[in-house]
């Protein structure tokens, strides 16, 4: 039988640590944890670009073994598939003069517009795992704060928030601390992009009288943040009113994958015309 | 002091291997935070919770800055977890076996869904505290997940100790 006051002294050891870290934590310090950061990941870069490998490769042969149950039905499944898109396609080769027409006009021809800079992860990270990563280029190579993290044709994923020596933070879209200007193609509706809880895109402070419904699609204002504008958002999938009367706010999913980023591209400027 | 030294070595390569293996291997979800908690439910049982404490503190702070997440809030949940595991072994009385591998990796996996779940509600100042989707089934998942992960972490552990006890037969740390 223990004596009462070693619990009560645990106890209250555990309670003012708590309450440290829980003041830390709120605090927030950034130029304190930049610095540390700094210090961690120049070091430790070498073996991150190692252990990040490997996590790859291993990913890549978990998803090939999972995947070879499933192969009988995927390809009765893309046969299908196949057939219905040769009979779509006829049907919308027409609009193809006008998708072009509205990707120079939402900014999306990345490569032809920007200057850009190639970018591995090699770490996860975030509270909760989804809120930022770490990437393989620094300062060293140019890497500042704000710059834009892109992929594929254009699409968001993250803004630079951090930068050391020979690596960099990216804070995710989906972030909790993340917030940029949206706007909607087409009408013009703007609002602020921000991350929901690591776990999604919310398009909010959209006014009630703004237009915005399922399958509008978000690119970046250029409003606020060093953020060039055209940059895809996402797609909005779901409208809500945000509670306040004011405002209402849109659910976007984003064409990204954040669960399986690897290369990132970093906007380092825009190309003049 | 040789084992003092291999121990923060080994802290640092556990580190950057879950935030660069563990994070990117198994993104979603991520088992670095199971596998932290693990570890901070592990040495709460085995040292008692004012001897791990200084080590689970430290831990979670390396780790914090590893997968440059706010500092503090890992250390938090795992010195939660940590306490947890401690204070119900005792009135639980889960002392060996099979039922103290389910007690433990109940802690462990609770202690992560509350990590997950309201980290970026408390720490993130995110809005819409009150509708967090998936509750339930976070929950249910993260304690198979630190059902799953307890074991495996603890064994790593216990080999751990046995080699630095080899290492360092004059009993220098304990």
């Amino acid at each position: 039988m223990r004596p009462n006051g070693v619990s009560q002294s645990k106890l209250f050891r555990a309670v003012v640590v708590l309450a440290l870290l829980a003041a830390l934590a709120f605090w927030n310090p950034s130029p304190l944890g930049s610095l540390f950061r700094g210090v961690f990941h120049t070091l430790a870069l070498p073996f991150e670009k190692v252990f990040s490998s490997g996590a790859y490769a291993f990913r890549d042969f978990r998803e090939s073994v999972s995947s070879i149950g499933n192969l009988k039905g995927e390809n009765e499944r893309l046969t299908e598939e196949n057939l219905r898109l040769k009979a779509e396609n006829a049907s919308l080769s027409f609009l193809r003069d006008e998708n072009d027409a509205i990707r120079k006009a939402s900014g999306l021809e990345i490569r032809t517009r920007f200057d850009l800079e190639a970018a591995e992860v090699v770490a996860g990270g975030g509270e909760g795992g989804r809120g930022s990563v770490i990437i393989d280029k620094g300062s060293l190579q140019g890497v500042r704060d704000g710059m834009p993290a892109v992929v594929g044709e254009g699409v968001l994923v993250g803004i630079v928030t951090e930068t050391y020596p020979g690596s960099a933070r990216v804070t995710l879209v989906t972030g909790s601390d993340s917030a940029l200007g949206g706007v909607v193609v087409g009408n013009g509706a703007q609002g602020v992009v921000r991350g929901d809880r690591n776990l999604g895109i919310v398009l909010g402070n959209v006014p009630q009288a703004s237009p915005l419904s399922q399958g509008d699609r978000v690119v970046t204002s250029g409003v606020g943040v060093r953020l060039p504008a055209g940059l895809l958002v996402g797609t909005v999938d779901s409208v809500r009113d945000a509670g306040d009367r004011l405002f209402k706010e849109g659910t976007i999913v984003s064409p990204a994958d954040f669960s399986s980023l690897r290369f990132l591209f970093l906007v380092r400027s825009e190309k003049d015309s | 002091m040789k084992s003092q030294t291999v121990r923060v070595i080994v802290s640092i390569l556990f580190v950057v291997t879950g935030g660069s293996f563990l994070s990117i291997a198994f993104r979603s979800p991520s088992w670095f935070p199971f596998a932290l908690c693990a570890v901070a439910t592990s040495l709460s049982l085995s040292n008692g919770f004012a001897k791990a404490l200084p080590v689970v503190v430290a831990l979670g702070i390396l780790a914090d800055i590893a997968i440059a997440g706010r500092i503090g809030v890992l250390a938090f949940f795992m010195v939660g977890s940590a306490y947890a595991a401690g204070f119900f072994s005792r009135r639980f009385a889960v002392e060996r076996g099979i039922g103290l591998y389910v007690f433990a990796g109940s802690v462990t996996g609770l202690t992560v869904a509350f990590f997950r779940l309201f980290s970026s509600v408390f720490f993130g100042m995110s809005p819409a505290a009150a509708s967090i989707p998936g509750g339930w089934t976070t929950m249910i998942a993260s304690v198979f997940g630190g059902i799953v992960v307890f074991p495996v972490v603890s064994v790593g552990l216990r080999r751990l100790s046995e080699w630095i006890a080899y290492f360092d037969p004059a009993g220098t740390y304990r």
